[in-house]
């Protein structure tokens, strides 16, 4: 915000013990809207007719299906460079149950026209992701999961290998917090390569399409029900009528479930976790 | 425009129409045309009013006769909802309860840049029951938005009867003085009272309402508070009976 006069911050009441330093530092940039998230949504395409480049901060079930009117009016109609920052994706909020986990966000958004979706998967591409969204002149997306996983080292491209196993005919396909669930699956059992998608929309064509012609099996594993980066995935190769690979799926199936649980838990029940997506692949050799 | 297209609303474009022309006449019209980024902002948040919009952008020099012609009509960018496709048109809504929080964040916006002018944002009553509404008046009036000036379309009526009968929204005034607005009642049709108001409240430290009384359908005395001309669009003998008692 300091480098850039066009950021304006706010929030819909969420950020404690986080956002204070910026509303200090530039209090005629920062807002606290309240709870109040189509006002959030509105005061932020009000604030682009007039040159700023807003950031909405909130939890993502709220920041999404809340307002999902005022985002597709008053923000994808207009191509409003507003970035939507959401927090606790996936089953980050698992324990608080179905109003407050979100695994619906992507496929919720993926529709609408001018959107960009981005899912970070570490500490270093979020710096990529934000660098990208800012300067991008249409709204964006970014499913921030709680966590600080680290690649260890600068990530040049926001979609790119985490693990690339050359001997290996069976592919990962993830984003977010599942990129580091895959890794550890990876220590369990190295028989496969880790893609980090972590740029859901618009899918990056080119890149997809190479991989997807190198490997054998493609399992798609995201803490989204199947309307997230796996349908995108489907169509593009039905689209491109590409042959020969095998799409799978890990993720949670289309219900909100009946049981509470921390995200470990719930990443459990739904196939997500290390061990889970170790069998799911020795299933596929 | 409403005849020729075959377009509705009608009563709600003849309940509003003064309104908008009375903001109009109170901009700088330069700055408009010139995009000038401390221009005055005009919403229309009722956005299906939209015929009252462009005849008014027309009158004032906003809009071409040949771009007007096109309303409605297939291939046209003036839809039967405001469209910011539309050289300067600020938002577009339709969808109801959007424009009041847009307009504020525009309020915000030009205040934090330090700039003077303000923001015009026309609703209708019956869009008040939006909760969106409500909101940005909490909002706006917690900030002291002395740069935002609400106008409502208070005709009483919405899509398919009076509001009073469907989810009352009376005591309007004080219910907005207690959101901490400056709230004023005109005669909705006058346009000299209403541009008197608007001069008057230039330098408000609170945020403004304007209370227009209107009547749905005003001026044709088979459309006023009559529903039907929420969605007829007024042809033959209705059509030639209407345009003269506007005439007269």
């Amino acid at each position: 915000m300091e480098k850039d006069e066009r950021i304006f911050f706010l929030t819909g009441d969420t950020g404690f013990n986080l956002v204070e330093p910026l509303f200090e530092a530039f209090p005629k940039r920062t807002i606290n809207v309240g709870v109040a998230e189509q006002n959030l949504i509105g005061i932020s395409a009000g604030l682009c007719n007039v040159g700023f480049r807003p950031v909405c901060y909130a939890i993502s079930n709220f920041l999404v299906h809340r307002c999902l009117e005022q985002i597709r009016n008053d923000v994808c109609l207009h191509n409003y460079p507003v970035i939507l920052v959401g927090t606790s994706t996936g089953f980050d909020n698992g324990a608080l149950w179905a109003t407050h986990y979100v695994v619906d966000d992507i496929g919720c958004l993926k529709p609408l026209p001018n959107i960009n979706i981005y899912s970070p998967s570490s500490v270093e591409v979020i710096e990529n992701i934000f660098e990208e969204a800012i300067n991008a002149n249409n709204p964006s997306y970014i499913r921030i999961a709680k966590g600080n996983f680290s690649e260890g080292k600068p990530t040049g491209a926001v979609n790119h290998f985490i693990i690339e196993n050359p001997e290996s005919k069976i592919l990962i396909i993830t984003h977010g917090k599942m990129v580091k669930n895959s890794v550890e699956a990876a220590k369990i059992l190295p028989e496969f390569s880790v893609f980090a998608m972590n740029k859901i929309k618009p899918l990056e064509e080119n890149s997809l399409k190479e991989l997807l012609e190198k490997y054998n099996h493609a399992l798609v594993v995201e803490d989204n029900f199947k309307s997230g980066l796996f349908n995108s995935i489907c169509q593009f190769i039905v689209e491109k009528n590409i042959k020969n690979i095998n799409l799978h799926f890990i993720g949670p199936r289309e219900d909100y479930g009946r049981y509470t649980g921390d995200a470990a838990y719930l990443e459990d029940v739904n196939g997500l976790n290390p061990q889970k997506i170790v069998d799911r692949v020795r299933n596929l050799r | 425009m409403v005849h020729d297209s075959g377009a509705a609303h009608v009563g709600s474009c003849l309940s509003v129409v003064e309104i908008l022309n009375a903001i109009f006449q109170s901009i700088d019209l330069l700055k408009i045309k010139n995009r000038a980024v401390d221009r005055d902002r005009v919403i229309l948040s009722k956005g299906h009013s939209v015929a009252a919009l462009y005849a008014v952008m027309y009158h004032n020099g906003l809009l071409k006769k040949e771009e007007i012609d096109t309303y409605f009509k297939n291939g046209s960018i003036l839809a039967g909802h405001a469209s910011h496709l539309v050289p300067f048109v600020e938002h577009s809504t339709g969808a109801l309860g959007h424009g009041l929080p847009v307009a504020l964040g525009i309020a915000i916006g030009l205040r934090s840049k330090n700039f003077q002018s303000r923001v015009f944002v026309v609703v209708g009553d019956g869009e008040l029951h939006e909760g969106s509404n409500w909101e940005a008046f909490m909002q706006a009036g917690h900030r002291k938005m002395g740069n935002l000036c609400v106008f409502i379309d208070q005709n009483k009526m919405s899509q398919i009867g009076e509001i009073e009968k469907c989810c009352d929204i009376e005591p309007l005034k004080s219910k907005l003085e207690s959101f901490n607005f400056e709230v004023f009642d005109v005669d909705g049709h006058n346009e000299e009272e209403i541009r008197q108001k608007i001069e008057s409240t230039k330098n408000s430290v609170k945020p403004v309402t304007i209370i227009c009384h209107t009547i749905k359908g005003k001026g044709v005395s088979f459309m006023e508070n009559n529903n039907l001309w929420h969605y007829r669009c007024p042809q033959g003998e209705d059509y030639e009976r209407a345009m003269q008692e506007l005439a007269n």
